[in-house]
């Protein structure tokens, strides 16, 4: 701002310097011109006063010259041809004898009054010469000059002055100024500015008073009238410039040496200065255009500057126009400008159809609308607390509106601002679209709720373990306990090993199903598709299913469908796991005598190839409530009725096999009633083969396997175990099964052992994993690794409690030949070896 | 902010101009307002309505005065000198006492046009030029030809022819020369006019510049050697032209009179007069000068028709005074002056003014184009004087010596300065200025005269008064001043349709588009009823309603009217051309005494005037 003002200063500054340094030069100019003119002209007119005053005085000297004539020739007609000579080279009008009363006689007789005032007086008492104006009868004012003479007689008329008149043009034309072309004027005057003589051709421009017309059709200041007239009155020289209408003059005033006559020459300052002006007109039009280009420079500097100022203020007018535009038209933000009196619109963001469904046109229209939108017709309008609002006030809102269009829910952040803009009261409102947000933290608190859900189903399930695992650990250390007491009552000892015995599996089922169950949750399940008959895995369920069963007195039913395959693609054991796990909670939860039935049967596919199975599990047990059958699938749900008080269970069963469904792809879904039974049906879409498939290798355990009948007698195997108890427990099996069993405290000593071993020594090599100086992994890469003969064929086969897929698959990956998890049961175990010795 | 103290600069800056446009419209309409006083009702024959007319964006008020000096002092007193003073009746010493009140002209343009041996008679002693005269009236012997043929009497071409003529005339019975005795400026005018080569001598000539250059105080005898000639001439002038003491009564009109009936073969009037009797009488007229011994010398004797000067105190006002010049210029141009004159023959004052001799000027002509046109001596004093030294000779009272003597003992007894004796005093002042509900001056007096004379309604002229009616001390001259001195009071009665038609002649236009109002003064006033007219916004009007106390006037009622004023100019064919209704003219009786009289007895018995009402309500 204060460089702007600078700049204007600046600009002033140099602009009256110009202007002034213009002015004063065409001042000096102008009155150089003025001086040397009026100089030049003041010398013309001198020259013309001479000459009307030589005229004058030769007039007078011709009268003088007449009157001895008139004395000394009587002859009438001789003096009238003596005048007329002088007339003629003279050039006056008229000659006249004068009489004492002021009666004439002109030449030829003609009579007449001259009327001279007082001058007659001095004419004919005082006997002095004199000038006097006098007007005769249709004719022009005369200009008399009379000079005494002697007393006579011409023509009888007595005389006692003689008179020449002339009229005022022909005594202007002794003054006729030559040297203007005509285009001066030439004036006689008298002191108080009446003229009586001029030049004039056209009598209607005729000037009758000088000073009258200065002051009244002249430019003339009063100051400069009144010196004038002053000079008139004193008789003094003087030069003037005036302008009129019509034209510029220069006037020269000089007093005639008689009466109060004043010689005036009044010149067209344009004629006189003819050649001067076209100097001054050069000089100062090149001094013009200097001035001109340097103001014009020195503009453009400014304009310019202006100009680029003015761009950049404009660009980013524009930038903030467009930042505004983008941002109005893309954010969810809705911007409005009201005017505080009318409540008009003033200004409506672009985007406010797409967020709330109402064009600009109608919000500029009424803005009203807006408050329909609302979702709550009760709620207080913002458009009745606007007025509220005092300058620079701010206000916030949060509103629930409708879309007009979609009739969607909508949650703005509304707020307020009362302000003034170019004096003008303005509410500026921001309608901030905070729906997405809401809905996130909406989510966010629905995660919470689950997280914390799942928090407490992982507290529940943590509690369920601890019971259920403390249960039977209970029943172990406690039968354990009592064991050792009465270890010497043989019917008691074998009562306690065998309760000590089934807590063991009850604890092994347990953690089986949690393991299991873990896996399937942590995605670490995969299905191993293999081709398999449905009907020789229905029979082998049926083989495990009928003894437990039979057990109950329980009526164990298999229906199989026309259509079901001979052959399908899937998961064998996995289908088997669902079903032994829906037919063992049917028998469990079924009262002795009761029926259990399982229906197979396959339909048509909607997919290409594959198979629709319907697995159906039906008993007529005791049921369960409508509220149990909603949490049935969910681990460690448990009904506790009084039938079922006494039935031992994990609670994971229903859960691992719903998993397994849904592994699979099919669907799980049971019906059921207190007291009713219970029907579970699986629904399942299986790949048909199209030719015999190789069985793939299934090196895992496979419990559904039909056990194979080997000893192990007489097998010298090396057993890598850490654990001292574990090792004993080994060491006790195996020789039990007549086997011999060295072992080593390590992988590193099992590696020795082996190297140091004889081709042969051993037949096979139990390895533990998890084991101090060297693992189980590191110690059968040494083995095969090692230059033993035996090293590449001798069996290894991993015992360990890491039971899960990815234990499986590097044991395997590190030169292992089979995996089974501990505990290591004894048939297990002969079941292994068979397989492995067997190849 | 800075808007709110440009808004307030700008609203103060408006503020202030408020005042100044009002001031500058208050000036432009006294500066468009222009008051002249007329010499004569005369001048609103032509030259009033011609300004009127060519200066729309002036307004004019024109009133009709006393042709006299003493009547602007009188005004001068009063402070209501107009602003343009018109007088026939001029002498440098008698206007010596306005003189310090009257603009100073001889710096204008407009003096510059004057031919110098002419304006020259009009300048003061201090070199100023306060009265411009007008064209010249030219005032001489007015002779019937077809009497002179029918006697076979040839045109006079002397004074010796002169007196033949009348001798030859008297003779026959006929009147030779008559003259108006009973004037002042009739005296005056045959007393100088006979004696004119002695007054325009040398000896003559300066006397009276000494004479002129005085004040009115001066005590300046007349000249020893020139005024006994004029005395001895006018003696025999006198005898010459058979004067009789009866003459005295005879007025001008019985001159004229006798003219037309041709049993007058001369009497003196103007050269206007001259031209009056050839359109209006048909008569064979022509104009001869005042008589000289020879043919050279013979004189016409000369006066402007009137002088102009301006009040000094429009020079306060620029806006004023450009106007006032820009009228005087009309006023003095060809046109002008033409119409100051009413068409008739002048002689011109002024360079640029040519005006063509007329046909009954053949006679005067020798005297035009020998330059022999006498101005006449025409101080207050000499009119005074003349008429009384005049009548005196012709009563026999004393010879052309004794004249002499007495007319010199009269110039130069010594005036006593005091003022007159105050013969009647006005409580309440009343300003003549007209409006559209009339002038209150106007009513005042109409009032006064019909309670005076207790008619029921009263009709006036309008120009019947003079100025404002002022509070104060009035002298007996000063009281006549206030109303035309020749108005009278008539009276009749009148139906109301007679009150009606009567103010439709001095309102309305007639058929032949004669106008009875020339200008807004000039509209009747009343008393006893009211009237209003339309303002038709081309000079005239039309009368719209009479009533009386605001009721439409009973036509059947008679009413008891008095008419004031005196036929002036409405009836004339030269001025308005309005003739009275023949039936009004009828019925109408004269009442013994001037108007003013009836006026002056109201206060000289202590009573006041009667308050003005609104008589009229112009629309």
């Amino acid at each position: 701002m204060r460089k702007r003002l600078f700049h204007m200063i600046l600009v002033v500054c140099v602009l009256a310097a110009v202007l002034g340094t213009g002015s004063s030069y065409y001042r000096f100019v102008s009155k150089a011109i003025y001086e040397e003119s009026t100089s030049h002209l003041l010398e013309i007119y001198s020259q013309a006063n001479r000459s009307l005053h030589n005229m004058v005085e030769r007039n007078w000297k011709n009268m003088e010259e007449c009157i001895p004539y008139l004395r000394d020739v009587q002859d009438e007609a001789a003096i009238e041809s003596y005048i007329r000579e002088v007339q003629e080279k003279e050039g006056f009008t008229e000659f006249y004898f004068i009489s004492q009363d002021g009666t004439y006689l002109t030449l030829t007789g003609e009579k007449g009054y001259l009327d001279m005032k007082k001058q007659l007086a001095k004419l004919v008492v005082e006997r002095k010469p004199i000038v006097v104006n006098a007007v005769l009868f249709q004719s022009p004012e005369l200009i008399v000059f009379a000079v005494p003479a002697e007393p006579g007689s011409y023509r009888d008329f007595p005389y006692e002055a003689i008179a020449i008149s002339f009229d005022s043009r022909n005594l202007m034309s002794t003054l006729e100024i030559s040297a203007f072309n005509g285009s001066s004027r030439s004036y006689i005057a008298y002191g108080d500015g009446r003229v009586f003589a001029d030049n004039a051709q056209d009598r209607e421009n005729s000037i009758y008073n000088f000073i009258a017309i200065l002051e009244s059709k002249s430019d003339m200041s009063d100051e400069k009238v009144d010196k004038i007239r002053q000079d008139f009155q004193n008789g003094v020289i003087g030069a003037a410039s005036f302008r009129t209408e019509k034209d510029e003059y220069y006037l020269i005033y000089e007093p005639v040496e008689f009466e109060d006559w004043m010689v005036l020459g009044l010149v067209p300052t344009r004629v006189v200065n003819a050649s001067m002006n076209r100097l001054q007109t050069v000089t100062l039009i090149m001094v013009a255009c200097i001035a001109v280009i340097f103001g014009t420079a020195l503009m453009a500097i400014v304009i310019g500057k202006n100009r680029r100022s003015l761009e950049k203020k404009d660009t980013e007018i524009l930038y903030r126009e467009e930042l505004f535009s983008m941002l109005s038209n893309n954010v969810d933000d809705i911007f409005l400008m009201l005017d505080a009196d009318s409540m008009q619109v003033s200004y409506v963001s672009p985007n406010i159809e797409k967020i709330v469904g109402i064009s600009e046109a109608a919000i500029r229209a009424d803005i009203s609308v807006l408050s329909r939108l609302l979702r709550d017709q009760n709620v207080t309008r913002i458009l009745d607390e606007l007025p509220k609002m005092t300058s620079g006030q701010r206000k916030e809102w949060e509103r629930e509106y409708v879309h007009r269009k979609t009739g969607a829910t909508l949650w703005f952040h509304v707020l307020a601002f009362y302000t003034e803009i170019k004096n003008s009261e303005k509410y500026i409102v921001v309608l901030s679209d905070r729906t997405g947000e809401r809905a996130i933290n909406q989510a966010l608190e629905n995660a919470l709720e689950v997280a914390k859900s799942a928090n407490a189903a992982k507290s529940n399930f943590l509690a369920n373990i601890s019971h259920d695992i403390r249960t039977p650990m209970n029943a172990i250390i406690g039968f354990a306990a009592l064991l050792e007491r009465n270890v010497e009552l043989p019917d008691k000892a074998r009562e306690y090993t065998r309760k000590i015995a089934f807590s063991g599996r009850h604890l092994l089922g347990l953690i089986n199903d949690i393991l299991d169950m873990s896996k399937i949750e942590s995605g670490q399940t995969t299905l191993h598709i293999t081709e398999f008959n449905p009907e020789e895995l229905l029979e082998e369920i049926c083989t495990i299913v009928i003894p437990q069963a039979g057990a109950k007195d329980q009526t164990f039913e298999l229906k199989t469908g026309d259509k079901l395959p001979k052959k399908l693609l899937g998961d064998r054991t996995r289908l088997s796991q669902i079903l032994l796990n829906l037919l063992s909670n049917a028998i469990k939860y079924t009262q002795p005598e009761g029926t259990i039935c399982l229906s197979a049967e396959g339909m048509e596919s909607a997919i290409r190839r594959h198979v629709h199975l319907r697995f159906v599990v039906a008993d007529n047990g005791y049921g369960m409530s409508d509220n149990f059958v909603k949490t049935i699938f969910e681990p460690f749900s448990r009904e506790r009725t009084e039938s079922t008080r006494e039935i031992q269970g994990t609670g994971l069963g229903m859960a691992i096999t719903k998993n397994i469904v849904d592994l699979m792809g099919g669907t799980i879904f049971v019906e059921s009633a207190p007291g009713q039974g219970s029907t579970f049906t699986v629904n399942l879409e299986l790949q048909v083969p199209e030719e015999k498939q190789e069985e793939g290798t299934d090196i895992r355990e496979s419990d559904g396997g039909a056990a194979v009948e080997l000893s192990m007698k007489g097998l010298h195997i090396l057993a890598a175990e850490d654990n001292a108890l574990n090792a004993e427990i080994l060491t006790e099996l195996l020789g039990m099964e007549g086997a011999e069993c060295e072992l080593a405290v390590n992988g590193q000593e099992a590696v020795e052992k082996f190297r140091n071993s004889v081709p042969g020594e051993f037949d096979l090599i139990f390895m533990d994993i998890q084991m101090p100086v060297m693992d189980g992994y590191e110690a059968t890469r040494c083995i095969r690794a090692c230059n033993h003969p035996d090293a590449g064929k001798i069996p290894i086969i991993a015992m360990t409690a890491n039971a899960f897929e990815e234990d499986v698959r590097k044991a395997l990956e590190a030169g292992m030949n089979a995996h089974t998890a501990k505990p290591v049961g004894v048939e297990k175990l002969k079941t292994i070896v068979a397989k492995l010795m067997g190849k | 902010m800075r808007k709110r103290i440009i808004a307030i600069f700008v609203v103060m800056m408006l503020l202030g101009c408020l005042p100044a446009c009002g001031r500058g419209e208050h000036e432009d309409n006294e500066s468009n307002s222009i008051t002249m006083y007329l010499w004569d009702f005369s001048m609103t024959k032509e030259l009033t309505p011609w300004l009127e007319e060519k200066f729309p964006d002036i307004n004019f008020e024109f009133v009709v005065g006393y042709n006299t000096m003493d009547f602007y002092s009188y005004l001068e007193e009063r402070g209501e000198l107009p602003d343009i003073l018109t007088c026939r009746r001029f002498s440098l010493n008698n206007a010596a006492g306005l003189k310090e009140r009257l603009m100073d002209l001889s710096g204008t343009e407009l003096v510059g046009t004057f031919y110098t041996s002419y304006i020259e008679n009009n300048r003061d002693t201090d070199n100023a030029i306060k009265w411009l005269p007008m064209c010249a009236e030219l005032d001489g012997i007015i002779a019937n030809q077809d009497v002179f043929d029918a006697y076979n009497v040839p045109i006079p071409t002397n004074y010796r022819e002169f007196a033949d003529a009348c001798r030859i005339f008297e003779e026959n019975g006929i009147g030779g020369f008559y003259n108006d005795y009973a004037e002042d400026y009739s005296c005056l005018e045959a007393m100088q006019g006979c004696a004119i080569p002695e007054l325009m001598s040398l000896e003559g000539t300066s006397w009276r510049m000494q004479y002129e250059s005085e004040t009115v105080d001066g005590t300046t005898a007349l000249d020893e050697q020139v005024w006994p000639v004029v005395f001895d001439k006018f003696e025999q002038f006198l005898k010459d032209t058979y004067v009789m003491p009866e003459d005295i009564n005879r007025s001008f009109h019985d001159s004229k009179a006798l003219f037309i009936d041709n049993r007058l073969a001369m009497f003196r009037g103007t050269v206007s007069d001259c031209a009056v009797l050839r359109m209006e009488n048909g008569k064979n007229t022509v104009i001869l000068p005042y008589f000289g011994e020879t043919e050279d010398d013979n004189w016409l004797l000369t006066y402007p028709i009137f002088q102009v000067a301006v009040n000094s105190a429009v020079e306060q006002d620029d806006g004023k005074k450009k106007n006032i010049m820009r009228v005087l210029e009309a006023m003095f141009s060809e046109e002008g002056q033409r119409r100051a004159a009413s068409g008739n023959f002048v002689l011109t004052y002024n360079k640029t003014v040519e005006i063509e001799l007329e046909e009954n000027l053949t006679f005067a002509e020798p005297c035009l184009e020998q330059n022999h046109m006498y101005q006449r001596l025409a101080s207050t004093e000499f009119f005074a004087i003349s008429r009384n030294v005049v009548q005196n000779m012709i009563n026999g009272v004393y010879d052309a010596d004794g004249a002499y003597q007495d007319f010199n003992r009269q110039l130069t007894t010594p005036k006593e300065v005091h003022a007159e004796e105050s013969a009647y005093h006005i409580e309440t002042g009343y300003a003549y200025t007209f409006t559209e509900h009339g002038s209150q001056a106007v009513s005042v007096v109409a009032n006064t005269l019909r309670k005076q004379t207790g008619a029921d309604v009263l009709i006036g002229y309008s120009s019947i008064i003079t100025s404002s009616i002022y509070a104060g001390e009035y002298t007996e001259q000063q009281m006549n001043w206030l109303m035309n001195n020749r108005a009278a009071l008539r009276q009749a009665d009148m139906t109301g349709a007679q009150i009606k038609q009567v103010m439709d002649w001095l309102v309305n236009v007639k058929e032949n588009g004669a106008n009875p109002i020339c200008h807004l003064n000039q509209i009747p006033v009343t008393s006893g009823m009211e009237y209003s007219m339309k303002d038709n916004g081309d000079g005239s009007y039309t009368l719209e309603e009479v009533t009386i106390d605001g009721n439409a006037i009973d036509e059947n009622a008679v009413y008891r009217v008095n008419l004031l004023g005196y036929d002036n100019a409405i009836e004339p064919e030269l001025f308005r051309g309005c003739p009275m209704p023949q039936e009004i003219r009828e019925i109408l009786e004269d009442t013994e005494g001037r108007a003013i009289d009836r006026f002056k007895a109201v206060l000289s018995e202590g009573g006041q005037p009667e308050a003005p009402t609104e008589y009229v309500t112009i629309r």
